[in-house]
């Protein structure tokens, strides 16, 4: 059996597939996957006038040409050990592959007490009770056609439950790996879901790498709830190889005097999107998003952010900047929502794009939709080039002209990558940036 | 043999002609006072020694030790020895200072044949020349020049010169922004790198660098050329009567 995203009878299979699925027997899962499929066949694939992905649809337009064949149906992929690609990361660690559990590469034996890291699966097999009302609750399929698939299939991935109060020592790495097992590129959904209770601290890294010469489409989908007074550091790392398509939803909803600081840093592969809905629904709630990309070649990387201050006193904030060489594309769509008596709402937003090349291009839409009267509210949007100025700065200490524009290029992103507070990470993402560049010369 | 020579130097940006004709000689081992009205071209002219991209030489040329610079790139040139401590050192957000002031050093030890500076050398190396021009540890970590004030900014400049250790170094009104004891420690740093084989051109509105930097030599820049060469004493004379004369003539 093959299930051919073009002609969508994606939607019989995966309907005929939902008993075979974890947790097959459950009538609230089995609606919930017949819902996110009814969703998924009225949207079908992103198109012209699907107005979130008014700059991408037709970058994704081959998801529909391949036939992307579920994991599942795929066959199992087999990895001895953690591949090169992925940042070497000293912490607790749990690993899918095509968005299935892959106990041989995790380590989950030094988590603290009050932290618990279940495959979905085994959870759905044990304790089905504990996710009911909690998948699912947070995911919107609203101009999310991707997210609705995904949630259709949904049978692995990773699920966090932090316990009140706790605090994780070190932080938690979860990696997603997709790799084509056959010759039929395959499709995977690594689902995650968070819960980091009240008062609770922890830091997450989350990995992406898809290996192989084959495409493949990672459709990632993550419910975080941040409850009152909860602190979670969330770090994205995508390091995909050329051929990877990746379209990943995310929705996050932070209770009163939650603070959600996010990270993402997106590098290599075809074709890849993040979008991130947050949801500040508790006074005193704050979100911070960051990020870096860089795309080279035909690369084509889509940021879509949706900051919605329901309550007042919220503060948010995002920062993302992306390098666009040879013929990269970036994306960025950052909507600000500022609902009805959210008083005293800080929202900040910046894009900063820096273009190597005369064909690179970047598609910035920053929306603010204010309907509070006193909030402090602002956007902004920069485009250029290497500054000149600092080019001939360099060059007069003897830095030669290709070392000089890598420093530059290097300090552009790295001056985002700083906001990461945890030293590990950081350093991880220093490092992938600086391997992008070197990268980038070995071509040149 | 000179250290440098410019001859007959004509240069202009966009086509307006702004260096006209400048003739100046220095030898290993002197100070050169360069002072004149604003606008005239004294920080043009050392752009295009520093080969500065954006200026059109029309007649003229530079030598370095009697060989014409002309298509040299910025970088070969400085580690030929050439140094501009900038009238406006540029910010560089996020480039870690200690990681610029290595790829500097490493850049010219390259060079000179030279494997790259070990890492324990160059902290102490760094450290050590910081402290002496009253340079916080805190600064080397900060991104090159943000955040710093002027006189900050014109301190990290002097920092990188004293470790490059260049032949020529061109000092483009270093001492506008500094306080009386930076401008002090300052102009010790320079006289501490001052030998029978090293050269500076200093530019200058003030009299009092220079009492600091005792120059061998005082140039009056003006119109786009050297109007006039003197002796210290020249530069009294200027602090005294102005430009007036010059930029009559000019
Ligand atoms: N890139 C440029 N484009 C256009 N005009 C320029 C450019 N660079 C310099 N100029 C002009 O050339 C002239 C000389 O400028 P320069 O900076 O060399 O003066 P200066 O003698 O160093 O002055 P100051 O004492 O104020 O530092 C000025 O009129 C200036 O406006
Ligand atoms: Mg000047």
């Amino acid at each position: 059996m093959s299930v051919v995203l073009s002609e969508i009878p994606v939607v019989t299979a995966a309907t005929g597939l939902s008993p075979v699925l974890p947790g097959g027997h459950l009538p609230w899962l089995t609606g919930l996957r017949q819902a996110a499929l009814a969703a998924f066949q009225q949207q079908g694939l992103p198109h012209r006038r699907t107005e979130a992905f008014k700059y991408s649809f037709a970058a994704l337009g081959v998801v529909g040409k391949l036939d992307f064949v579920p994991a599942l149906i795929a066959g199992d992929a087999t990895l001895e050990a953690l591949p090169a690609a992925l940042p070497a990361f000293d912490g607790h660690k749990v690993v899918l592959l095509n968005g299935s559990y892959a106990p041989h590469l995790s380590d989950r034996a030094a988590l603290p007490a009050g932290v618990e890291v279940q495959p979905l699966a085994s959870l759905l097999a044990r304790q089905p009770e504990r996710l009911e009302g909690l998948l699912g609750s947070l995911v919107q399929y609203d101009e999310q056609p991707f997210a609705a698939l995904a949630s259709g299939l949904v049978d692995d991935g990773v699920v966090v439950l932090l316990e009140a109060g706790t605090v994780i020592d070190r932080p938690l790495h979860i990696v997603s790996i997709t790799l084509t097992p056959g010759d039929a590129p395959v499709m995977a959904q690594p689902r995650l879901l968070i819960k980091a209770g009240a008062g609770s601290t922890a830091t997450i890294l989350e990995s992406h790498v898809a290996l192989g010469e084959t495409e493949t489409l990672s459709l990632p989908v993550a419910e975080i709830l941040v409850e009152p007074n909860a602190r979670l550091t969330h770090v994205k790392v995508r390091n995909d190889t050329a051929r990877a398509l990746h379209v990943a939803s995310r929705t996050v909803k932070v209770l009163a005097g939650g603070i959600y600081q996010a990270f993402a840093l997106s590098l290599g592969g075809a074709v890849a999107r993040d979008d991130i809905a947050v949801e500040l629904a508790g006074e005193q709630a704050e979100a911070h998003l960051n990020g870096a990309y860089a795309a080279r070649d035909y690369q084509h990387m889509d940021t879509t952010i949706h900051m919605d201050h329901a309550v007042p006193n919220g503060r948010s904030s995002q920062v993302y900047k992306g390098v666009l060489a040879d013929h990269g594309r970036g994306v960025f769509q950052g909507k600000v929502t500022v609902r009805k008596g959210a008083q005293h709402t800080d929202g900040q937003q910046l894009h900063k794009a820096l273009l190597l090349s005369e064909s690179a291009e970047v598609d910035v839409k920053p929306e603010l939709k204010i309907y509070a009267d006193d909030v402090t509210c602002s956007h902004g949007a920069a485009c250029g080039e290497l500054d000149d100025e600092a080019l001939f700065y360099l060059r007069a200490r003897g830095l030669d002209e290709a070392t000089a524009r890598d420093l530059l290029i290097e300090g552009f992103l790295d001056d985002v990558v700083e906001q990461v507070e945890n030293d590990a990470i950081r350093t991880v993402l220093a490092g992938l940036v600086r391997a992008w560049l070197d990268a980038r010369q070995e071509v040149a | 043999m000179a250290l440098i020579e410019i001859q007959n130097l004509h240069a202009s940006v966009d086509g307006k002609e702004i260096l006209k004709g400048v003739d100046l000689v220095i030898e290993p081992g002197t100070v050169h006072a360069l002072m004149g009205p604003n606008g005239t071209g004294k920080s043009t002219l050392s752009n295009i020694i520093s080969g500065r991209p954006g200026y059109q030489v029309t007649e003229g040329r530079i030598l370095l030790n009697g060989e014409d610079i002309a298509d040299m790139e910025p970088d070969q040139r400085a580690n030929a020895g050439i140094f501009l401590a900038f009238q406006y050192p540029v910010e560089i957000p996020g480039v870690a200072s200690s990681t610029f002031l290595k790829a500097a050093i490493n850049a010219k030890r390259r060079f000179q044949g030279l494997g790259e500076i070990d890492a324990m050398e160059f902290l102490k190396l760094v450290k050590g020349k910081a402290k002496e021009l009253g340079i916080r540890d805190d600064m080397l970590k900060r991104p090159v020049n943000v955040g710093f004030s002027g006189g900050e900014k014109k301190r990290a400049d002097i920092l990188q010169m004293a470790l490059l250790q260049p032949q020529f170094a061109i000092l483009d009104e270093t001492d506008s922004g500094l306080d009386i004891d930076a401008l002090r420690v300052v102009s010790e740093g320079v006289n501490s790198l001052r030998t029978a084989d090293r050269s500076f051109l200093v530019i200058t509105h003030y009299q009092r660098l220079l009492s600091y930097i005792v120059p061998d030599v005082v140039h009056v820049f003006a119109g786009g050329k050297i109007v006039r060469s003197g002796g210290p004493e020249l530069a009294e004379e200027l602090e005294a009567k102005g430009y007036a004369d010059y930029v009559s003539a000019a």
